[in-house]
């Protein structure tokens, strides 16, 4: 198939000699320091109001957001959060210690780390994440040993934890965390933001949650 | 790309009398647009951000070698492989031989409009796999055997009784036999159906709707999160997409995702927005044993260079669509081509030949509204006009036409008797005007002019005529 490639950057190279506006050695400047591009006042709110912009933002693409004092009281807020929605006292958490090395159990929750589709459908999901952006209300979650991205679509309820401080203004924010992240495959294999609950408008253009991933976002601020 | 435009005329007036459908039609000609300026308006620089995403376009295009090499680059630095196909057929058995690969039958599809202009499910349907679309409105027209409406809602010109007749009939196999009306009740079932297919796929494949080359990401727009589902239960991900999507930096991403949900569905963002690139690597806890992405240009490169080329920045959005008195009137099936609306008109003739598709560049009242909306701003109604100009020289215009606009054209080089004419043709009317409102019109034209007043009137021309008024002010 070189033959196609071959062929392919033939005629674009023809079509850069007839207009004569291609400029390599600048364009592969831009890829190596990328410049900035607008980014809009919502994209880079102040700091101190970062926090409950986002927690707006998210309310408004259908998530719920609970507060929480520090991590050891994860697994309180997460049985709260199962008998309001009478789900039995069960989730699935990956390879993170953040998550794993806390207190389940004393707070009456089986937590598994059992991963596979099969285990996953139907059930809750707890993670981490790499940030909260507040322009939009999604939580951006990157591929990892800690990060199955399997444990954000399968499940039924999916819950974040979050910490406040690493909730930030724009994209801009979360491709600054994921360059940072490079490694030498580059960056990493997956890279979501999601923005609350799975939905579908695909019939009659009628909002109806839970079309193939979760059906409710929890999010967890740890404060 | 199989194209059935001559018809245009036959399936707007079928599609006109067609009461179900033009209910679905107030969602595209109503309902997306209010949505759009709804969303717009509460984000001060979207004017602004629209003349970026045209600039970076601009310089995506112009520099397309190098951003794709760069891309190629960075996609086997991640592990994966990137292949490149000039046409349909060629795309389509590099996708096979992928399949191949994979020891496997069952491929799981997100949606992609580029697979849909290449054929591919009916290729590989063909050889023998099994092909399910995951998209809900994707997955609805596949089970009806029809092609999308529209390019972001494919089978919003359903209503939910027909959805609820195709899944009766197609989901019977599967131990449903309880017919399901409730639209939250057909979403549950197609999920159901679909979660089993989706845990057992041996292949995915995805579109892409940007791939950035700074870092050999393709990235995935969607709201039921189905893409990610396909690039990361599988153990294969094909992208497979064309290769005018590439744009050069994650930041020149950020300017993209904050005008296509806008643009598209009056969204400030899509609830997954994901960006991929490479296998599962060592650390991973999921996600495929390989990623093979497949470039096509099916026609792209020839449009480079040429007056179509800005038809390239184009993102799909749908904005176009949604804004055209046209479409809106007639619907997507009526174009014959899976690209629809004003953004159809002008990929259709390149894609396919100005031969097939030359009823679809003239299928336009030329309000200007489509480029008002695109995101990209795209001049669309110069292009169409630029594919008339190619049907005309390629003498496919309708001999009626040609010969009429022959005589305007003698007439226009006669300015004397261009004059005489036309005041004629004036009097003329202005003598069968009927008056209503303090206004003139003409109900009914004689000749060939009936046409034109079966469904609107024409307003007499004003007395006296701009010409006389000009030579009294000159005189004066």
């Amino acid at each position: 198939m070189s033959n196609a490639r071959n062929a392919i950057f033939a005629k674009i190279k023809a079509a850069d000699a007839k207009r004569g506006k291609s400029s390599p050695a600048d364009s592969r400047a831009r890829l190596e320091t990328p410049p900035a591009q607008l980014v809009p006042a919502m994209g880079k709110p102040a700091p101190e109001e970062a926090r409950d912009i986002f927690i707006t933002k998210a309310l408004e693409l259908g998530c719920t957001v609970a507060d929480c004092e520090s991590f050891a009281d994860v697994p309180a807020k997460v049985s709260t959060y199962l008998q309001e929605q009478d789900c039995p006292g069960q989730v699935h958490i990956p390879d993170d210690a953040d998550l794993s090395l806390l207190g389940w159990e004393d707070a009456g929750i089986a937590a598994s780390s059992q991963l596979d589709a099969e285990a996953l459908d139907g059930r809750t999901s707890v993670t981490r994440a790499i940030a909260g952006v507040a322009e939009t209300g999604a939580v951006a979650v990157a591929s990892s040993s800690k990060h199955p991205v399997s444990l954000g679509l399968l499940p039924d309820r999916h819950i974040f934890v979050l910490k406040v401080d690493e909730i930030k203004g724009g994209y801009e924010d979360v491709w600054r965390i994921g360059r940072a992240a490079k490694d030498n495959q580059g960056m990493s294999r997956a890279l979501n933001l999601i923005g609350g609950p799975s939905r579908t408008g695909d019939i009659e253009a009628t909002l109806v949650m839970g079309a193939h991933g979760p059906r409710t976002v929890h999010i967890i601020l740890v404060s | 790309m199989h194209v059935t435009s001559e018809k245009f005329q036959d399936n707007a007036k079928a599609a006109i009398d067609d009461d179900q459908l033009q209910a679905g039609l107030f969602i595209f000609g109503k309902i997306f647009p209010l949505l759009r300026e709804a969303t717009a308006s509460k984000l001060p620089e979207f004017e602004a951000l629209r003349d970026s995403a045209r600039d970076i376009k601009i310089e995506a295009l112009n520099n397309l070698g190098t951003y794709l090499e760069a891309f190629e680059d960075r996609v086997e630095e991640a592990g994966g492989r990137v292949h490149w196909a000039r046409t349909a057929e060629e795309a389509n058995t590099i996708v096979e031989q992928l399949c191949e690969e994979s020891g496997g039958k069952d491929i799981i599809k997100s949606k992609s409009m580029v697979t849909e202009e290449l054929e591919l499910n009916d290729h590989l349907i063909g050889k023998g796999y099994n092909v399910v679309e995951t998209d809900l409105g994707e997955y609805i027209i596949q089970l009806r055997n029809e092609k999308p409406f529209h390019i972001v809602g494919p089978a919003l010109h359903l209503n939910a009784g027909q959805v609820s007749d195709t899944f009766y009939e197609a989901h019977q196999k599967y131990g449903r036999t309880e017919r399901v009306e409730d639209k939250v009740k057909l979403v549950e079932e197609a999920r159901i159906v679909l979660r089993e297919r989706f845990k057992n796929a041996d292949v995915g494949i995805t579109g892409a709707n940007f791939l950035v080359a700074e870092t050999g990401q393709i990235v995935l727009v969607t709201n039921e999160g189905n893409a990610d589902l396909t690039a990361t239960l599988p153990k294969r991900h094909i992208v497979v997409t064309g290769i005018e999507k590439v744009v050069p930096t994650l930041d020149d991403l950020s300017v993209f995702l904050r005008i296509l949900a806008r643009s598209a569905t009056g969204q400030d963002t899509s609830n997954y927005v994901s960006l991929y690139s490479g296998p599962r690597r060592a650390r991973d806890a999921d996600g495929p044993e390989s990623f093979d992405v497949v470039l096509v240009d099916n026609g792209r490169t020839d449009m480079l260079g040429t007056p179509v080329e800005e038809m390239l920045r184009c993102i799909r959005c749908g904005a176009c669509l949604n804004s055209c008195p046209v479409f809106t009137t007639v619907g997507g099936q009526s174009y014959g081509s899976v690209y629809s609306g004003p953004m159809g008109a002008v990929w259709t003739p390149a894609l396919a030949s100005v031969s097939s598709a030359a009823k679809l560049p003239n299928a336009s009242s030329f309000c200007g509204k489509c480029e008002e909306v695109c995101p990209v701003r795209i001049p669309l109604p110069s292009m169409m006009r630029h594919w008339r100009e190619k049907e005309f020289e390629a003498h496919l215009t309708p001999s009626g036409q040609r010969w009429g606009l022959g005589v305007w054209a003698w007439l226009g080089r006669h300015p004397s008797l261009y004059r005489a004419a036309t005041s004629i043709a004036g009097m003329g009317l202005r003598l069968i005007a009927k008056g209503r409102r303090g206004r003139r019109f003409v109900t009914a034209l004689p000749f060939i002019g009936r046409g034109w007043t079966q469904s609107r009137d024409l307003a007499a021309p004003a007395e006296p005529t701009f010409l006389s008024q000009y030579k009294e002010g000159r005189r004066r």
